[in-house]
Parts: C-alpha cells; structure tokens; sequence
C-alpha cells in the first residue's frame, strides 16, 4: 500500500492541496515522478536520492513510484522534496510513524544534497491553505518559519535537516521552537524615510496629501534633478498604517514571487515599486507560464511609482488601464489563469518637455515638439491621473536657510482623518471607499457646489478651455480638499485649490498650436 | 496637360530657363513633347544634347506615375505660365517653372514673409505670434517655411486670427516636415497652401532648402526676420530677398544672445529696424492709404498706448486689497524671475489654502500666472 501525505502546490497567490503518494514496486531500480511536475519536480529524484544516502538513509533498489495528486494539474517547483522524502522513507520502512498521524502534517521545503532543509517561496499561501484544509501541523525549514508562523490556527514546525524531521517524526526528538529575533529583520530601506527632509517643496506637498487622501493618482511634472523621485519614496510613509489584512494580502504576494524568501516576515511597510520605463507589459500586470504577479500587484496597498512615465511603452502603459478601474487584474494564458490584487496608487513623473526645461531660459523646445511629447501619455491613462502638478527646482541657495518640510507622521494623521470621512461616506457602498471611485451620481450627491464655487469653476473653464470631462475630476479633489479640512460643504477654497491641481490642462491653452 | 509639364521637368539638362524659354517658343509643354528635330534646332541658345534628350525621351511612364500620386493627395502643379503664379517671381528666370502646391492658391497679392530660427527664444514667439495675428487681421498674406520654431508659430498665429498663409517647403507636398508639424499642415491646406519647388515623394534634404528659401523670398513683398543664429537658413532667405530687392526688417534684440547673431548682423547690414507690426503693412499695395505712412508717427499712438495702460494700472492697484498688493509688491521686485508661492506663504502667517485661494482668483482675473509653484505678474 503507498505511503500518503500532504504537500501544497501554488496557483497565483492561492496554494492547493496537493498528494503526495509513494509507493515501492518490485522492478528495476528506479525513481519516476508523475502527476505532471515541471523539471525542478523531476530533478528531485537526484536529490532525493543523494540527501537519503548522505542522511544514513539507504535509498531503496526497488521501482519507486512518487505521485503528486491531483495528476493533471501542471505543478512547478522544488518545495515537495520534503514530503517526497518523508512518503519514501515510511514507504521503504525505515521510518517508523502511524500512517493516520502522518495525514494531519503537511510537509513544504527543499532538500540539499546534504539532507538540509533550504527555505522556498510561497509558504504564507500554502499555510493558509492548510489550514483551510484542516491539517493540523506543517513542517517548514527553518527560514521559512517567520513567514508560516503569521498564519494563526496552524502548528508550525521548522527543521534544519532532513535527519531532524525523521527523528522528530519517530518520536526521537524533542521539538524546541525557533526565537523569532525581531533583530533578524533586514532594516529596509524606506527606514527613515520622511517628508521632513523635503525642503522648499511645501505646496506641492499640500496636493501629495490630498491626492494620498482621496486615493487620487497623481502626475509629477518637472526637470531633471527638482526632486521628483525624493518626494515620491515618502508617499508611503504618509499613507496609513497598514491593517493586519492588508499586511497579509503584501506578504503573500511577496511569498509567491520569492521576496520572501530570506527576510521571512509579515511585510510592515506599505510597499514601494518603481520599475524602468523599458519594463514589458507582463512585467508591469503579470503573466508568464505558471502565470506570476507582475508590479502592479507587488505595488498592492502601496504605490507604484512609474518614473519618466513618458518612456514607458504605451502599450504597457495602456495594459495599466483595466486594473486601476478593477483594482485587480486577472491575467489570462492558454493553460492556467491567475487573479492577483492590484490596488495602488499611481505615482508618476515626467519631463515637461523633450529637453526637460521647459518653462526656464535655457529651453528651446517648440511648443508643438512639447505637444508632441506630452501626448505619449495615452488620453485614458491621463483621464485617470487626476492631479497633475508642476515641480520645479528649489533655488539650490536658499536651500540651507529653508526650514525643514513638514513631518511625515503629521500628515499621515490628516490623511488618516480624512480617509474616515470618506469611509462613512462610501458606508455600504461596494467596492467605493474613496473620493477618487465616485461615479457621476455620487459626484452629484456629494459634491454639490455654492454659486460663487460654481462662478469661479466657470470661469476658469471659459478662461483655460479645459475639456468637459476634467470637470468631475475637479469636483472630486475638491471634495477631497474639503475633507481634509473636515468641511461638509465644498467651498471656494477647495475649488480653487482644485483647480490649481491640474497644470497640464492649464498649460495646454496657453500654447500656440493648432 | 499637366503630364507634359511634369515630363518637361522630369529631363536631364532641362533648368527652369531653358524650360521658360521652350515652353516660350512652343506655346506649350505638348508642343514641346511632340516639336521635330528641326524645330528644335531652329530655337536660338538650345544645347544639341538636351535636344536630343528631348528627342530620346518620348516616355510618358514616369509623368503619368508623378501625375497619379498627385491626383490620389490632391496635389496640383503650378506653372510660371499659370495666372496664380506671382509675375513677380517670374522676374527670375532661374526660379523654378514649376511648383507642387495643395490647398487653396489665391491669385497673387500682397504677402509679407516670417522667417526665424528653430530654436527660437520666448521672445521671438512673442515676435512672430504678434507680427503674424496683426497681419492676417490686415488681409495680408502671411509666408513662412513650415520649420520648427518661429515658423510655427508664424502659421500657427496667422491661422488662428482667420488668417491667409503659404507655406514653402523642402520636400515633396505629401511629405510632413518636421512630422509634428502634421496637424498645422492640414489646417495649412484648409485655409491657405503648402507650396514645393519639388515633385511628392521627394524627402527633405540639407540641400533643398536655399531653393526653397529662394522661392520665399521672391514671392514676398517684405520680409520680417524674427531670430537667427549666426549661421541659418533665415539669414539666407534674408540674403536672397536682399538680393532681389525686397524690404527686409529684423528684429533687435541683446546682442549677447546667441539667437540674435544674425537679426543684429541683418540690423548692421542695413535691414531696416523692425519695431512694429505696422511696419509691415505701410508701403505693402494692399494698404494704399498707409503707403506713406511717416516712422515717427506711426511710433507716437503707441508711446501713447503704453502711458495710458501703465496709468490705469496704477487706479487700479488702489482697488486691490491689502493682501493683494503685498503680493505684487514681491512681484515687482524683480519681475524677469517668478516667485514662488512657498515664498508669499508669511503674507498669510502659512495658510497655504487661502494664498492658493486668492492667487488662483487673481490668476482668473488675468493678473497674475502660475506655472506650477511659481507666480509671475501679467503686464499688458
């Protein structure tokens, strides 16, 4: 009868459950792995075979069947060297464990072809889903027990070799828990980050808090070197603080993808992705073949910073369309299918111009070349960047005698407040919970404006010649600025102050184009 | 018809002074095409090889194949013989006998050519943008290269007063260069045209382009030249309008900037000094009753125009509130460099929300501009 237990295997960021089944045959010595594995599954022989010898195992000289049930799903990965290990060793007798104890432990690792334990991606999944499944223990290695202890309902076990979980199994061995050090942790690097060291730059600052507050996407436009890039590192630090869910939906992405893999931890920070601008579309939204999250989705509960966003190819940039309205992505290939969260705040940046000076001296683009320019970014990827604001460069003099820029913590607590106004706004309302998602009829009922707001919003349409559809997107930062003030009512500064958010639009009028 | 005048053109040895003087003695270019060898040889100054050439080359293949390409982009050809073709430019036998056009050629009339740099300054748009709109309110027709820069802007202001303007290129008419130029050069062909000494298909090349501002410049009655470098396709035309006698003006300017080199050279050559529009339009036939119009007068009304705007400034600065005035105030101190907002925040003891809130107010009102963080006064 062939030896059973329990391993995972991964589907996108979900993880099933997956049988490992082990039998001995009589035959030419032989090792066969079936149920549809990838060659990291079938190399696992060879290590197998090597790790049992080198453990003062002696490897079978019979035909040895490993099945990975279910048998027609395609499985990748080197995570089920465990569990094969465990099955062959019960199977050739010279483990000594009851079969039923054995159905309640689930086994996840690599093995060395020293019989060590080496940690593996994707644990944090495969941990929720056994305990979904209802088993009661999981074996790990040893690096990956951070990341498996976060799942709460589930006994974790982590081993060095191979040897210790044999004896542990055979009742030889008494368990002694790993200390998690919380010194471990690698320092990251947005440590330290803070909106303090952003000097001269404090009405820009104004609209990253009201665009962080109102989940609005925001464009950044200035010349080299004006501190597009420092101001974008610190929108994180002014986001709110991560919710126990939240950290959790991080940490399992990550775990698929192998970030996790050596600093094996609940992930704190709100995550910060800025990927080249020759980054290809399923780089950016996902895919391959098993299909992988891409950075859309490891920018999730944080921001996705596209720097020079004017170079990113417009295809890849269009791909970005669908998930910022969803705030998910489902990424679709001939044999498998992934659906990964994708809910971030686009931060970008850009040049004004192809020289990068425009508005200064030393600029000689022509206003058709700057036109030309500009409309590499697609009409419906602008549609949904709602603040567009200028940076420009803080005199390099006065920067020493300037006083320090607001603190970061301060103004996380104003985006914070403002954020809980918006939550009992959108109360009940599925899938909206910023001022950002409103559609056209919450846009009536929530932004209605006094006759002087409408009277200046007039004029500046008649003045600017802005298009019809900026209109709502004014009304929805005001409302957010309105917020931000705890007012109930829009007012003419929220409108002003809205209309101040859009210098691209303004810009455009005042060129000399046809 | 139009076949025989792109055959004649097509052949080798054949100039646009030999292609006058056959067309001249044939009557027409079919005449030219089926003339026999006597004929030929009777005309006075044919060389023996391009008679034979003439005589040798009886295919029509090559016309035909230009001829199609023109009809599909509504291309049309413009002979010297052509009523719409400006006599003036046929004072000049060695311009060209033929020219590619698509648009909407008016019968000749007064028109004032615009020439500038590519990489021109704020100050020559200023420039060419006020030339342009003032004289296509004046009926005039407004003339320029369809280049990057002054240009541009030359068409692009003209166009946008309703205005009438030729366009001169380098490259074959179905060609767009530079390609973001697109957009104006179909507005170009709605409400004026784009005009080519070369067949389409033709790619723009360094070469090209004096002919092409040869052209411009004979077609003109006043040339106005915005911002050159010391060495540019502006200061040709310039030279080349010079040369065949027409008024040239060039704009003054530092003599530190390296986009002036050229303008302030013109300046010392003798081009006349270019103050005003109404330059322009004084000795142009379309204007009789200002063709004697006197420099100093034509200066005065605008002296005039200055004082009485910079007075009502000053009444209206004592309707400003206080804070408004502080703000001009900061302004004011050095207008060429903009301030930033940051910096008007301690008028309002830090309270961003309601500076941003008057200063966006104020720029509605068409005092003030705000290019992202920085806020410059408007002086009109």
């Amino acid at each position: 009868m062939a030896t059973v237990v329990n391993s995972f295997a991964l589907d996108g960021v979900d993880a099933y459950s997956v049988i490992v089944e082990t039998v001995t045959l009589h035959g030419q010595p032989s090792v066969n792995i079936v149920g549809m594995g990838d060659t990291a599954v079938k190399e696992a022989a060879h290590r197998l075979e090597a790790a049992l010898s080198c453990g003062s195992f002696e490897f079978p000289r019979l035909k040895v069947v490993i099945n990975l049930a279910p048998s027609g799903v395609k499985k990748s990965g080197s995570h089920f060297d465990l569990a094969m290990a465990v099955s062959l060793l019960h199977e050739a007798g010279q483990m000594l464990a009851i079969k039923e104890d054995l159905l309640e432990i689930a086994f996840i690792g690599e093995l060395s072809l020293n019989a060590e334990l080496r940690p593996v991606s994707g644990v944090l999944p495969m941990a929720i889903a056994a305990r979904e499944s209802g088993i009661k223990k999981l074996m790990v290695p040893i690096e990956n027990y951070g990341e498996a202890v976060l799942v709460k309902g589930i006994e974790v076990y982590a081993f060095r070799t191979l040897v210790e979980v044999v004896n542990y199994l055979q009742g030889l061995l008494e368990y002694q828990s790993p200390v998690l050090s919380m010194t471990d942790r690698a320092p990251s690097e947005k440590d330290g980050l803070d909106f303090f060291d952003v000097r001269g730059q404090e009405v820009l600052i104004e609209y990253i808090v009201a665009a962080v507050a109102g989940g609005h996407n925001i464009l950044m436009i200035g010349p080299p070197g004006c501190g597009k890039s420092m101001i974008a590192k610190r929108i994180p630090t002014i986001m709110p603080e991560l919710s126990e869910e939240e950290a959790l939906e991080i940490t399992r992405i990550y775990s698929v993808t192998g970030h996790l893999r050596d600093s094996g931890y609940l992930i704190k920070n709100r995550p910060f992705r800025s990927p080249h601008h020759n980054a290809s579309t399923n780089s950016l939204v996902g895919g391959g073949s098993p299909v992988v999250p891409g950075e859309i989705s490891l920018a999730h509960n944080g921001v996705l910073f596209l720097d020079e966003i004017a170079e990113f190819n417009k295809k890849s940039l269009d791909a970005l369309r669908q998930p910022m309205e969803d705030k998910v992505v489902t990424v679709s290939r001939v044999k498998s299918t992934g659906t990964f969260p994708a809910n971030f705040m686009l931060v970008s940046a850009m040049n004004p111009c192809p020289c990068g000076y425009y508005g200064q001296a030393r600029c000689r683009c022509t206003d058709y070349e700057v036109v030309k320019y500009r409309q590499k970014l697609s009409g419906p990827i602008l549609d949904r960047i709602e603040v567009h604001k200028y940076v420009q460069p803080v005199g390099f003099l006065n920067l020493s005698d300037q006083d320090n820029g607001p603190r970061s913590a301060d103004l996380r607590e104003r985006v914070q407040k403002a954020r809980e106004i918006q939550q009992m706004r959108f109360e009940g309302v599925p899938y909206i919970n910023s001022n950002a998602q409103m559609n056209e009829a919450m846009i009536k009922e929530f932004c209605s404006l006094d006759s002087e707001s409408t009277r200046l919003l007039s004029l500046a349409f008649e003045k600017f010649q802005y298009s019809a559809r900026t209109y709502n997107k004014f009304l929805k930062i005001a409302r957010t600025f309105a917020d931000l003030e705890a007012s109930e009512h829009i007012r003419k500064q929220d409108v002003s102050a809205a209309l101040m958010a859009r210098d691209m639009d303004k810009d455009r009028s005042g060129m000399l184009v046809v | 018809m139009d076949i025989y005048w792109l055959w004649l053109t097509a052949l080798k040895g054949v100039g646009p002074v030999t292609l006058r003087n056959l067309v001249k003695e044939f009557g027409s270019p079919q005449a030219v095409y089926t003339a026999s060898q006597e004929e030929l040889k009777a005309i006075r100054g044919l060389r023996c090889q391009v008679a034979e050439t003439i005589l040798a080359s009886r295919s029509l293949d090559r016309a035909k194949r230009t001829e199609e390409v023109m009809q599909q982009q509504e291309i049309k050809l413009l002979s010297f013989f052509d009523p719409l073709y400006p006599p003036g430019v046929n004072d000049f036998p060695n311009q060209p006998a033929v020219l590619y056009y698509k648009g909407n050629l008016r019968p000749p009339q007064a028109s004032v050519g615009i020439v500038g740099s590519r990489r021109c300054t704020a100050y020559g748009k200023q420039v060419a943008a006020e030339a342009a709109a003032f004289l296509a309110q004046q009926g005039i027709t407004v003339v320029s290269g369809l280049a990057k820069g002054i240009d541009s802007y030359t068409h692009t202001a003209c166009l946008k007063e309703g205005g009438y303007t030729l366009a001169f290129i380098a490259n074959g008419p179905d060609i767009c260069y530079p390609p973001e130029h697109r957009l104006l050069m179909d507005e170009i062909h709605e409400s004026g045209a784009v005009i080519s000494p070369y067949p389409p298909g033709t790619r723009p090349r360094q070469e090209y382009f004096p002919l092409r501002n040869c052209l411009l410049s004979a077609w003109i009655d006043k040339l106005l030249v915005v911002e050159a470098a010391e060495r540019s396709g502006a200061l040709i035309t310039a030279g080349y309008a010079m040369e065949q006698k027409r008024r040239v003006y060039a704009v003054p300017n530092s003599i530190y900037s390296p986009e002036s080199f050229g303008t302030n050279r013109l300046l010392a050559k003798g081009a006349e000094v270019y103050l005003e529009p109404k330059q322009l339009v004084s000795l142009v036939g379309a204007q009789p009753q200002r063709q004697f119009a006197d420099i100093d007068t034509s200066v005065q009304p605008s002296q005039h125009n200055i004082t009485r705007k910079s007075h009502e400034k000053e009444v209206s600065m004592s309707l400003f509130s206080p804070q408004e005035r502080l703000i001009f105030e900061r302004l004011r101190i050095n207008p060429e460099i903009p301030v930033f907002v940051r910096d008007l925040l301690d008028i309002f003891d830090g309270d961003s929300k309601t500076l941003l809130s008057l200063l966006c107010s104020m720029e509605l009102e068409g005092k003030v501009m705000i290019l992202g963080q920085t806020v410059r006064e408007i002086r009109n």
